[in-house]
């Protein structure tokens, strides 16, 4: 699935006169496939950009091309529920968003939504199947969701995106009030949702989680596209990190200060501990 | 007495399910910044509660700043603890910045002419003093956090409690809040602090941290004893912090470096 946006720029002033624009000429292209994080501070369109994708906000201007669909702004679009099919949106603190009486019927509340649900497929094994995906096991299927742990719910509420298979699944600041460990495990699962053929959108203000699982960061300020590349290219550039306002993740830190100290390292490349310690080496053994 | 927090055989558990905490006994010293480390779930947040009384108090006996939890005292203790919490949309009061400020103040009855100089002092504290007139809508999480700091300081408690303060905003806001800590630390020793955090960074700067644990505090010590402590980590759930990381592993690869506690003093002794 490919999603490609021209000229996009989205403003929440309802009046006819638009000046506050969240969004401004943004051109980006997401292949298929692609493990892409979103960065940038709060209120620089991370959120606005991520609905403007699956039509749950329509451009003010230019357009989202989406595969065959084209969505602009008041065109009405057909089959927009196969559209949302297709890009699944995990909002922050989705724990928040399971209202069901059992996680069961929480998760298939969005396949019966989109009449994925026939006489054929046997709705348990459906669920259980993406509990276990998301590395629960089937003896949730029948537990109320506030009898869950925050971060269990967290996961209930990412199967029961998963349940209608999308191609594309954008998560919204998934691992946010996580503890490093849940939070290690959460960015695991999305990992292994990629290896399994997905396009992965991550928003994200963890700097080490985009360097060590994207291959691909934008980065928005004020609205505007700001960067679009590698995210190594972008954390070792040492001016547009400076220009962008961007916190680096702790190992690139690390490498810009022994750089500092020992110029030959800056010829290798590090995105790890391992490699740090390795290249570190060498340049000692010179 | 010396201790601005005492757990004295507390248990408490959430309607029928089993203890969250059990039997649980500590102190916390005062004027210290403390840190308190524990998973999801582990009873951290739980412990801020019943601290300020937003949760019921049924076995055994909690003490702040000396006056023991009950309810005769709970107005004077929530007079002299001031507690900020996770999320910045959820707390902001006020229709501006000095408003928000302001709410406390009203709530202790504070002289009406009293107000702006106190409104002023503490937004300066948290470099909000240029925001006084702007609504939350005009400010980032950051700001909002640094203003929810100002209104609980505002109000000169003895005990500050930040529950995951940081834990929702930008690394720009994580900074700001950061900074305004360390400051308080340094203009306000007498004043104790308790910061529920995951993050690290924080815990590695502290005077003291408690290690919290299916419900028990299963180690208290400074961040040297706790963070350098492998086992104790693991056993735990707890990551260690960065530098922690990086200098166990050049030790494993035969690179011999002392104990470091920021990265900056990691690389001066490479």
């Amino acid at each position: 699935m490919n999603i490609e946006t021209k000229n996009l720029s989205y403003s929440y002033d309802t009046s006819k006169k638009k000046t506050n624009f969240a969004l401004k000429d943004v051109n980006v292209k997401i292949d298929n496939q692609e493990f892409l994080a979103i960065i940038g501070p709060t209120g620089s369109g991370k959120s606005t950009f991520i609905q403007n994708l699956n039509a749950l906000l329509l451009p003010t201007i230019g357009e989202v091309v989406v595969d065959e669909y084209i969505i602009k702004n008041k065109i009405k679009i057909k089959n927009i529920k196969q559209l949302r099919k297709k890009i699944g949106i995990v909002f922050q603190f989705p724990e928040y968003q399971l209202f069901e009486e059992t996680v069961e019927k929480d998760i298939l509340f969005g396949p019966k939504n989109f009449n994925l649900v026939n006489k054929n497929n046997d709705l348990k094994e459906m669920a259980t199947k993406v509990l276990d995906i998301v590395g629960l096991n089937a003896s949730y299927l029948n537990k109320a969701p506030f009898e869950l742990s925050g971060g269990e719910k967290r996961k209930v509420a990412i199967a029961g995106i998963l349940a209608f298979e999308p191609d594309v699944l954008i998560v919204d600041e998934p691992t946010a009030g996580l503890d490093p460990i849940a939070a290690n495990n959460m960015m695991n699962l999305f990992y292994k949702l990629h290896n399994l053929g997905k396009t992965i959108i991550l928003v994200t203000h963890q700097m080490e989680h985009v360097l060590e699982y994207a291959n691909r960061v934008i980065v928005f300020n004020d609205g505007t596209l700001s960067y679009d590349g590698k995210p190594w290219d972008l954390f070792s550039n040492l001016e547009l990190v400076k220009k962008l306002n961007i916190d680096v993740p702790n190992i690139i830190k690390l490498y810009n200060l022994t750089c500092k100290k020992y110029p030959k390292l800056a010829n290798y490349k590090v995105t790890n501990i391992t490699e740090f310690i390795k290249y570190y080496k060498e340049v000692m053994a010179l | 007495m010396q201790n601005i927090i005492e757990f004295k055989n507390v248990t408490f558990k959430y309607d029928d399910n089993s203890p969250l905490l059990e039997n649980l006994s500590f102190n916390i010293k005062k004027g210290t910044y403390s840190v308190l480390l524990g998973h999801n779930g582990s009873g951290k947040s739980t412990i801020a509660k019943l601290i300020i009384g937003l949760l019921p108090l049924k076995n055994g006996q909690i003490f702040v700043n000396d006056l023991q939890l009950n309810e005769e005292n709970i107005d004077k203790i929530r007079n002299n603890v001031a507690i900020v919490f996770q999320n910045p949309d959820n707390q902001f009061i006020g229709s501006t910045v000095e408003d928000d400020i302001a709410f406390g103040l009203e709530n202790r009855c504070v002289e009406q002419e009293k107000m702006p100089e106190i409104i002023t002092k503490f937004a300066t504290l948290v470099s909000m003093e240029n925001f006084l007139k702007a609504e939350p809508s005009a400010l980032s999480g950051g700001q909002k956090q640094r203003v929810a700091i100002a209104g609980a300081l505002a109000l000169n408690p003895d005990l500050l409690i930040l529950d995951e303060a940081t834990s929702m905003l930008d690394p720009k806001g994580k900074k700001e809040i950061n900074e305004v800590i360390s400051i308080l630390r340094k203009n306000n020793p007498n004043m104790s602090i308790l910061s529920i955090t995951h993050h690290m960074d924080e815990a590695i700067i502290a005077d003291e941290i408690l290690v919290l644990n299916k419900g028990q505090i299963v180690k208290v010590g400074t961040p040297k004893d706790i963070l350098f402590d492998q086992k104790l980590l693991e056993e735990n759930n707890l990551l260690p912090p960065f530098v922690v990381n990086v200098r166990k592993q050049m030790l494993d690869n035969g690179l011999d470096i002392p104990l470091c506690f920021s990265i900056e003093e990691l690389v001066d002794k490479l």
